[in-house]
């Protein structure tokens, strides 16, 4: 009988604490299903300040649930609300969306929805876009599209992969000049040389082989993180964020259907970018070899078209792909005075 | 009345392949319902699970546990579960699984090897919104979704029923299983079971 009255109080004492970590589900959440795809929007922060930034992940294939945990959201959060949205095939995202889904036209239709259900929720607040990334690609299809502007006060640019056409050549070209940095430095030198020699065949990055290819050897290079000995801070999840908050193990799982199966590398906004005629930042890290500098001048130059004067570019000089962790006061100080001044 | 035909139904439909599996048994009073001579057949336990989604995201199954053989170095078990958990602002799911397990004795303890596979129903923990026809947004009806769940788990206890003749056994430990089709891929979680099992008839 002892025993039973234990477990008993065992079971119901993990029931009640369970989910009790009020932390992770402060503010709000909801589902937008569309097309197979049914994605969480998480939103949290200042819901009172009438602010939402909506982060739109990179990728694709990323999250954005994640990104929830970083030191510099919250911080970020103190100020305005932040709406994570982890897209379809992404993430939390649940559901068993067609590949045939997989298209920048659909992601922008979800994004939509996205805003059109803060909207409804919120009444109307100020939407502020934040795009790292391949976000920043989806955020530009999103305000080039007709109508859409009307619904977004500003847009923060960041690192995007808005026109891989060209920009993808020029990120093989900072692989190759590594690789030869890390030859003549005596680094792993046959690995480096066959990454050198791959880089100099100018393979054709419209082919998804080629481009995964290209990909392993980046991802070894600096290219997202300039000193890759600088201690960053990352999302800050523990033991309780993994166990008893909104996170689940798809966020290492899911993309896995979607990377092969959702082809950008023939993108190339930056023509339909001149439509975008909201106040807009773009913010760069001069070292980025994902989405290099020169990608980001184009950006720049692209938005609004050359007559358009609501825009600004900033560039963080000590960083690469992640800025908003490496350079992260510099960061928070440029986010902040770009969407106060909305 | 309803809720306790609807009760009986669900009872029936979750173990009839294990109330089947002991009309061998003889009938111990012509009386007594199916459910209720089964319920007291020594080969069966019911059996409560506290089934924590990663361990903190909290839910409960109930269901029984049939054991088919036992020999002095190992007892194979049919067990069959209904349950479910809620993980908050993510999914509430709801299960129906079977499993066979090999539970292994060490003296009063044991170590249960668990492969089964189920039915799992699983809703979005929100409101979910969708494009209406006229353009706009509005609510959408959240029927979720159906997957199939393939399980194994690895659990460690103590069996009364060894040594000390008591009716019941405790188990503790993870559970895997594999939800599809979720955005194509076996999604793989882990649960943490404690439980009991209970054998209305003793020896």
């Amino acid at each position: 009988m002892k025993n039973y009255y234990i477990l008993t109080v065992l079971a119901i004492t993990l029931c009640f604490t369970s989910c009790s970590k009020e932390t992770f589900y402060e503010g709000d959440h909801f589902f937008i299903k569309n097309a197979g795809a049914t994605m969480p929007v998480i939103i949290k922060g200042n819901i009172d300040s009438k602010v939402f930034v909506v982060f739109v992940h990179g990728g694709p294939g990323g999250n954005a649930s994640l990104s929830s945990f970083l030191p510099v959201s919250k911080e970020l959060e103190k100020n305005y609300a932040f709406a994570y949205w982890d897209q379809r095939g992404s993430g939390l995202s649940q559901g068993n969306p067609d590949a045939s889904t997989f298209t920048v036209d659909q992601f922008v239709e979800d994004l939509d929805l996205v805003i059109d259900a803060i909207n409804l929720r919120h009444n109307y607040p100020k939407i502020v876009i934040f795009g790292p990334s391949w976000g920043g690609a989806l955020g530009s299809a999103y305000l080039s599209t007709p109508n859409h502007q009307d619904k977004v006060t500003g847009f923060i640019n960041f690192c995007s992969g808005h026109n891989l056409l060209e920009g993808v050549p020029k990120s093989v070209l900072f692989v190759k000049n590594y690789a030869q940095d890390q030859i003549d430095a005596g680094i792993d030198i046959s690995y480096w040389t066959e990454a050198r020699d791959f880089c100099a065949t100018v393979p054709d990055m419209t082919i998804v082989e080629n481009y995964f290819k290209y990909d392993g050897y980046l991802s070894n290079t600096n290219a997202y993180q300039k000193d890759p000995n600088q201690n960053v801070q990352g999302p800050e999840v523990g033991f309780w964020g993994s166990t008893n908050s909104y996170l689940s193990l798809s966020i290492f799982f899911n993309g896995k259907y979607l990377k092969p199966r959702f082809n950008i590398l023939e993108l190339n906004l930056s023509a339909q970018m001149a439509n975008i005629k909201i106040p807009t930042i773009v913010i760069w890290g001069r070292h980025d070899g994902v989405n290099t500098i020169e990608m980001g001048y184009d950006a720049f130059n692209s938005i609004g078209g050359p007559d358009f004067t609501d825009k600004e570019m900033v560039i963080l000089e000590n960083s690469a792909h992640q800025g908003y962790m490496e350079e992260q006061e510099l960061f928070i100080s440029t986010f902040k005075g770009f969407v106060n001044g909305l | 009345m309803i809720k306790k035909t609807i009760f009986t139904f669900i009872l029936f439909v979750v173990f009839s392949p294990q109330i089947s599996y002991s009309q061998t048994v003889p009938k111990l009073i012509k009386k007594q319902s199916a459910l209720t001579q089964f319920l007291q057949d020594e080969k069966v336990a019911i059996k409560l699970d506290y089934f924590g989604e990663l361990g903190l995201h909290p839910g409960m199954s109930f269901g029984i546990d049939y054991t088919i053989a036992k020999k002095k170095w190992v007892t194979l078990h049919w067990d069959s579960e209904l349950g479910g958990y809620w993980h908050r602002w993510n999914n509430t799911s709801l299960f129906l699984k079977s499993s066979i397990g090999s539970r292994l004795p060490i003296k009063s303890l044991f170590v249960d090897l668990n492969l089964g596979a189920g039915y799992m129903h699983s809703f979005p923990a929100g409101t979910v919104y969708r494009k209406a026809s006229d353009g706009g947004v509005e609510k959408a009806p959240n029927w979720g979704s159906p997957h199939f769940i393939s399980t194994f788990s690895v659990l460690v206890g103590y069996d009364g029923t060894r040594r000390h003749n008591l009716p019941f056994t405790i188990h503790l430990g993870p559970e895997i299983y594999y939800q599809s089709n979720f955005n194509h891929i076996f999604l793989p979680h882990v649960a943490a079971k404690l439980g009991i099992t209970y054998k209305i008839k003793k020896k």
